[in-house]
């Protein structure tokens, strides 16, 4: 049997899947999201269209965490979206990085939503989105 | 020469699609979506139920009344979308028979289904007369702790009992405005003033909707296979599903110190009367009956009535997707007095990459389409474009969807319309480089090329 174009299409972008790489000068910047209760520092980094809560980053600088993981495991092209029109980062989260969906709140009093991993470490839903389709090749 | 008169054509078919583009905005004071920011739906299939909170919400807000200071709403969000979609499906279910399709995408409206799928318009319906469906305060569900705010309305709440909203709402709420000498001023209107503050369940809930209703279900189908073992005993199995679903949000976002323990301990014992009771019910009643005890004391009416959805359908297949025709039809509906944004059902693949919107937009083969370009669309945007799912299943990049449209302005390209998405606030999902696309850092909502948007727009539902 062969394999279809959307079959073919993901294999192909699957061989120039480069692994997500955080150079050492990103800029982050600080943001604070409620999750309940607790506040949740976080960071931004604008050029990597990453959000991340702040524990992500180590003392030497560097960022590593379940959630910075989490956006190589993402890809548009193996999502089961259901019917509805959900955040396709909460699905990406529950469905490839294996974490749990959770909205937080802005501090201008909007919504957000977050992926949470064992270790404590958040992502948002939109960086998980938008890597998802970059790791998809679109 | 022919290129002379493409020139002279092109500017002059974008000023027939929409000839004015003076700036609209309904976030701005004393406008219906003043103070209000962009919620976020999660995992949930539940757009539908987002976009049509918003909708009754901007509707009650634009025609209270005597009119309220607007500044004494900023910020407020009353109706909680999950609780709606549920409500909704009892509704929908007991009007047509559970045998009726309740979802048009799915085709199924089994008691067992959850919340994935539907339509505005059946939301908009029951909240509206003669049904008068009961809203829930989102913050009393899903929402904030610490919250107390002040402002005149009606409470129906007082006498809400678990199950409330499962019972035929005309019935309902019928007693309730007799009881309460209802009939004008609207949920925002001439009633009592209410401070409401922190209560045990608000607590509980917070920042956790969309992980919890997850939770919920799967706790009922765990609930369901447990009644089905040989020797299951119904009281037993609620106890064991309610600790095991309880035990498992202290796993969701917040450390366990962040829980009192006492509340874990009641939210425990509600669950478990609900899934005891819920023996003989299914899925929808069980969520239905959830969400009337997390509503409980927190249930209102939107009010002044909501008209009657106005829905026009621009599918492919019917033949009546004249893009010009559409953008007419929205533009005449953002400039309407007190207006209220228009609900639009379209491909969100617009929202990741126009471009790939741009090409997929071409008329499929066999379908009269009116905006151009030559036969051959992807096999993405097709199941898109014609409400299909695959297995059940719609395609990644080309999923079925509900916003709003909520205002407009010029852009670098031409006219832009302002999109209220309900994904939450989150700029770094887009491509910041698009042309014809701004995503507003500070609320998250999205200015999209008009022309661009409306190539994917299948559906508009209005109250006017």
């Amino acid at each position: 049997m062969k394999p279809s174009n959307s079959v073919r299409a993901g294999l192909l972008a699957q061989l120039f899947w480069a692994a997500f790489v955080i150079p050492p000068g990103a800029h982050w910047e600080p943001r604070t999201y409620q999750v309940g209760k607790l506040a949740v520092p976080s960071l931004y980094w604008k050029e990597g269209h990453l959000v991340v809560s702040a524990e992500c980053r180590r003392p030497d600088g560097s960022v590593s965490c379940e959630a910075v993981k989490a956006v190589d495991r993402v890809n548009a092209k193996g999502l089961k979206m259901p019917p509805g029109g959900a955040d396709p980062g909460a699905i990406a989260c529950i469905q490839q990085a294996h974490g749990q969906v959770v909205v937080a709140r802005t501090q201008t009093g909007g919504e957000a939503g977050f992926c949470a991993f064992e270790d404590g470490s958040l992502i948002s839903t939109g960086s998980l989105d938008f890597h998802a389709h970059r790791n998809a090749g679109f | 020469m022919i290129g002379v008169i493409l020139l002279l054509i092109g500017p002059l078919g974008s000023l027939t699609a929409s000839a004015d583009c003076s700036t609209i905005d309904m976030r701005g004071a004393n406008q219906s979506m003043q103070g209000t920011q962009p919620m976020c739906q999660g995992a949930q299939g539940t757009c539908y139920a987002y976009t049509a909170a918003a909708m009754a919400d901007a509707w009650a807000r634009s025609h209270l009344t005597p009119p309220v200071n607007q500044s004494a709403l900023d910020g407020i969000r009353p109706t909680s979308p999950t609780p709606l979609a549920a409500s909704t499906r009892i509704f929908k279910r007991a009007s047509r028979g559970a045998t009726q399709s309740c979802n048009n995408m799915t085709g199924t409206c089994g008691p067992g289904d959850g919340l994935d799928g539907g339509n505005v318009e059946d939301c908009l319906k029951y909240l509206g007369p003669p049904n008068n469906g009961a809203a829930c305060d989102h913050r009393q569900v899903f929402g904030e702790s610490e919250v107390s705010y002040d402002f005149n309305r009606v409470q129906l709440d007082a006498d809400y009992h678990p199950g409330d909203l499962a019972q035929p709402m005309d019935q309902v709420i019928t007693e309730r405005r007799t009881r309460r000498g209802l009939g004008s001023g609207g949920n925002f209107g001439t009633g009592r003033t209410s401070r409401f503050a922190t209560r045990d369940g608000e607590v509980f809930f917070a920042g956790r909707d969309s992980d919890y209703l997850t939770r919920l279900n799967a706790a009922w189908d765990s609930y369901l296979a447990q009644l089905h073992a040989p020797t299951a005993n119904e009281a037993e199995v609620a106890r064991l599903m309610s600790r095991q679903l309880t035990c498992s949000l202290q796993e969701v976002g917040l450390p366990a110190a962040q829980i009192p323990g006492s509340l874990v301990d009641n939210t425990n014992e509600v669950l478990r009367r609900i899934f005891a009771d819920s023996a003989h019910g299914n899925r929808q009643d069980f969520l239905n009956r959830y969400f009337a005890q997390a509503c409980q004391g927190h249930t209102y009416r939107i009010a002044p009535d909501i008209p009657k959805p106005t829905v026009t359908d621009y599918r492919l297949s019917t033949h009546k997707h004249d893009q010009a025709a559409l953008l007419q039809a929205i533009n005449t509906s953002l400039e309407r007095p007190r207006g209220t944004p228009v609900s639009i059902s379209f491909c969100s693949t617009v929202l990741k990459n126009p471009s790939r919107v741009a090409l997929a937009s071409r008329p499929l083969p066999g379908h009269g389409v009116t905006n151009g370009g030559t036969a051959s669309a992807s096999d993405d945007l097709t199941m898109c474009r014609e409400g299909e799912t695959h297995n059940g299943m719609e395609t990644p990049d080309a999923s079925d969807h509900a916003a709003l449209i909520m205002g407009r302005k010029q852009g670098p390209n031409g006219c832009m319309f302002l999109v209220r998405n309900s994904w939450g606030q989150s700029c770094e999902r887009y491509l910041s480089d698009q042309q014809g696309f701004e995503c507003e850092p500070a609320t998250g909502d999205i200015w999209v090329d008009q022309n661009t948007l409306a190539n994917v727009i299948y559906e508009t539902v209005e109250l006017r």
